[in-house]
């Protein structure tokens, strides 16, 4: 995936597809990117199956997804979208942000992990921070992974890669309790942006850290 | 310990042993008396020449008699006596002649005819503790034969006694009588000598074939070779005083049996140290050395003196009762270490023991001898009685403490298996309580997804229709707040600044909307007096009416929360409350009630100002 490059596959406006089961809120999504000028929608699809189609049909840049759908789980996009020859984004928009879902879509190789409530005022601006190259972050899935920082066993000294840093967990920190990016570049004197790259370095890690959730589990039933 | 307590413990231990002696000789068992219906014969003629064939001339003699020490080759007297007429030889039936104690070895003759030979012509003679006894057969009486009249000179009992080599030739009184009177005396002498020897002699073996199993059994405990050596040496004790002739060679046997004393007092004395669990003493090496000493001294004697062998066994023998007087005294001294029972049947035995000893030697040594006749065979029936009695205690012992610890053991069974099952039944109600607790929160999840999707396909209906309902959408735009909180405050129980953080993360969209924005300066962890989920949830209600109102009412642009570990204090730039509105709470409606009301719960004290910069509330606790 090389999310800075133009679409290969259509000129225009990025393509943004809606996979959404509740049409109300999927007609909302769509509308609300259909407005922006700089963004294009393809028509919602509601399951599973539509989705996978849609995506091989349509190659287009952003997927928007639910977890929940009548089919199956939205993770199956996701992982399609990591598969997809061309560039492709996936955001996971779900009702709440539990544990097990954050992870795992994360895993699958979502670009971002939004809870619907704030994805209906902000649909534009997830899509945009995507575009461009960021993670949307919101103060509940931070709160997740930090969890799994936190529980995970300290790293070996070598750990490299897949360790957080200490400005990497301070930042996730600060997104939990609630700060905005431009909140959090301004308290720890940093631009706007390195805290955009570290937000991306975190869910690369995250990703890379497949047996996190393992991990976790292990920690909290007491077996680490 | 002070000398002057080692003495009173010896004198003491003495004070004991002397009793137990002076019972002895007050009863004097086998003393010489004239038996009833009997006749005793204490005076007769020592004859000048040991030939029986020879008539007798010599020096009267009155028994006892103590004959002098025999050479090498041992020593043969003769003597005659006139067995007294019976005028009631008719009723009373056969006479019979009943010999209490004599040394070594008798060969009877009654009008010069041989009626008992108590060993084979030329010896060994070993006959030194025990009775003998003949019946004389009537023919042989001249009295019988002329029925009843008197004949000059009576009937004539001539005696051949021999003496063992290196010893002394004796003869207690001797008794003529009918066989029935006699002959119970005389098997009541001989139980009480040759029969306890000899049943000493078997129990020793017996005690010591169990000792010594025990102690390969139990080689860990090393407590019962002792008490196999011991009853080794008492066995030799008894075979010393049972024996019909000497085991062995007879110098050889003297040494033997002089050691064997020693060597059963040492050993004993170590078997009951090792057995009550005390540790090696000086006393244990000593009482052992001088075992090998009197080994050493008695065998080169043996060989190179035997003349004074018997001195020498005297003599250590002597010495032995010192060691005992000695082991005594420690033993009294020692006796908190052992139950009171357990030290007085010991130290008891011990005495009694001692006292056996100390009879014997006044029998031995003294002439005439102070007592009657030897006890020292019934020393090893004491030993017997020790050693059984402590491994029987033992027993018993272990037997109870076995009981004790199984009682114990089963007890702790009982009190384990009640305690296992309390522990079960506690886990299944907590595993009852996780599996509903984790149901509850599925289901809470279930909700949020189901209701909260609903709610945000409603709000996303209402804001593609044209004239939607502002009122209709504030209260769904609550609703799905309510849940969300309590979807939040259900996974963050403890951290109330994470909370915060999805507070703002669920109510800014509105605020954006309306032009408001935060000055978030969440810094510090708020630790609430009583924290929880319900705590959680009635802070962040709290925040969330204030920002309701402040929405509502105050016509702010930016509202500021901030956080201390002991407070939270949110404030608007709006109109501010007027204290008259505070009061009465008119314009914020049940707002400020219930904000009041959770303050209260939490555990915190609100206070609400309103002025000309805007809307103040804080909360400390």
């Amino acid at each position: 995936m090389t999310s800075n490059n133009a679409p290969l596959s259509d000129a225009g406006p990025p393509l943004v597809l809606i996979v959404e089961d509740r049409h109300q809120t999927a007609e909302q999504l769509r509308r609300e990117i259909s407005d922006c000028e700089d963004l294009r929608a393809a028509p919602p699809v509601d399951c599973v199956e539509a989705g996978l189609e849609a995506l091989a049909r349509l190659r287009p840049r952003i997927v928007l997804t639910d977890l929940g759908l009548p089919d199956g789980s939205g993770l199956e996009i996701v992982r399609a979208v990591a598969k997809a020859d061309w560039p492709c984004e996936a955001i996971v928009i779900s009702v709440f942000g539990e544990e097990r879902n954050v992870v795992e879509a994360i895993r699958a190789g979502a670009r971002g992990y939004v809870l619907k409530f704030e994805v209906l005022d902000r649909a534009v601006e997830v899509v945009h921070t995507v575009l461009s190259g960021g993670s949307p972050l919101s103060p509940q899935v931070a709160r997740h992974l930090l969890t799994l920082v936190e529980r995970a066993p300290a790293p070996p000294k070598n750990g490299g890669a897949s360790e957080l840093t200490p400005r990497e967990c301070e930042i996730l920190a600060l997104v939990a309790r609630g700060y905005k990016r431009e909140e959090v570049a301004a308290r720890l004197s940093i631009s706007v942006s390195t805290v955009g790259s570290h937000i991306n370095a975190i869910y690369r890690k995250l990703e890379v850290r497949s047996n996190i959730e393992a991990v976790a589990r292990a920690g909290r039933l007491g077996l680490l | 310990m002070s000398l002057r307590a080692r003495a009173l413990q010896l004198g003491l231990s003495g004070l004991f042993v002397l009793s137990v002696l002076g019972a002895l000789v007050v009863l004097e068992p086998g003393h010489p008396q004239v038996q009833p219906g009997a006749d005793m014969l204490s005076s007769g003629t020592l004859c000048a020449q040991a030939d029986p064939m020879m008539p007798c001339a010599g020096a009267p003699v009155t028994l006892p008699f103590f004959g002098p020490f025999s050479g090498p080759e041992g020593a043969t007297l003769r003597m005659e006596f006139n067995l007294p007429s019976r005028s009631d030889a008719a009723q009373t039936g056969p006479m019979a002649l009943y010999f209490p104690l004599f040394s070594d070895g008798l060969d009877v003759f009654v009008n010069d005819v041989p009626v008992l030979r108590t060993a084979p012509p030329g010896g060994p003679y070993w006959h030194w503790n025990r009775p003998a006894y003949v019946r004389v057969p009537g023919a042989l009486l001249n009295g019988a034969l002329l029925n009843g009249a008197l004949l000059k000179g009576g009937d004539r009992l001539t005696l051949i006694l021999h003496g063992a080599p290196r010893f002394e030739t004796a003869l207690m009184p001797v008794h003529f009588g009918p066989d029935s009177v006699l002959r119970d005396r005389f098997a009541w002498r001989r139980t009480a000598t040759l029969e306890v020897a000899r049943l000493g002699l078997g129990l020793t073996l017996l005690c010591s074939l169990a000792m010594i199993a025990l102690a390969v059994v139990r080689r860990r405990d090393g407590v019962y070779k002792w008490a196999a050596l011991s009853g080794l040496s008492a066995a030799v004790l008894s075979l010393h005083y049972a024996a019909q002739r000497p085991p062995l060679p007879e110098l050889v046997w003297q040494v033997v049996w002089t050691v064997s004393v020693p060597l059963l007092v040492a050993a004993l004395h170590r078997f009951i140290r090792r057995f009550l669990r005390r540790p090696q003493n000086r006393e244990e090496h000593l009482s052992l050395a001088f075992v090998a000493v009197s080994a050493v001294v008695m065998t080169g004697i043996a060989l190179w003196a035997p003349h004074y062998v018997l001195i020498a066994s005297a003599g250590i023998h002597a010495v032995v009762l010192g060691i005992t007087f000695y082991l005594l005294a420690i033993f009294l001294r020692d006796r908190r270490f052992t139950t009171r029972g357990r030290f007085l049947t010991l130290y008891g035995a011990m005495c009694i023991t001692a006292a056996l000893a100390l009879h014997d030697a006044l029998f031995l040594y003294p002439r005439p001898p102070l007592v009657a006749m030897q006890l020292g065979q019934f020393m090893p029936l004491v030993f017997m009685f020790v050693t059984g009695w402590l491994v029987l205690m033992q027993l018993v012992t272990a037997l109870n403490r076995q009981e004790a610890l199984a009682g114990k053991l089963r007890q702790r069974v009982i009190d384990r298996s009640r305690a296992l099952r309390r522990t079960t039944d506690r886990l299944e109600v907590s595993e009852r309580e996780t599996l509903l607790a984790g149901e509850r929160e599925r289901i809470m999840m279930d909700l949020h997804d189901g209701v909260g999707g609903h709610l945000v396909n409603a709000l996303a209906g209402l804001r593609q229709a044209p004239h939607s309902d502002p009122q209709l959408r504030e209260v769904l735009e609550q609703a799905q707040t309510d849940l969300g909180l309590m979807v939040d405050s259900l996974y963050n129980p403890g951290d109330v600044v994470v909370l915060l953080g999805a507070l703002r993360a669920r109510v800014e969209p509105l605020l954006e909307r309306q032009g408001l924005r935060f000055d978030w300066q969440v810094e510090e962890n708020p630790r609430l007096p009583d924290p929880g989920p319900s705590a959680n949830i009635d802070l962040l209600r709290i925040v969330q009416e204030f920002v309701t109102n402040t929405l509502k009412h105050a016509d702010a642009a930016c509202i500021r929360v901030q956080t201390g570990a002991r407070h939270l204090c949110l404030a608007d730039d709006g109109r501010g409350i007027s204290p008259t509105e505070v009061e009465t709470g008119v314009r914020r409606g049940h707002g400020l009630a219930s904000m009041r009301r959770r303050a209260g719960r939490i555990g915190a004290q609100m206070s609400l100002t309103g002025g000309a910069e805007g809307t103040v509330l804080r909360l400390d606790w």
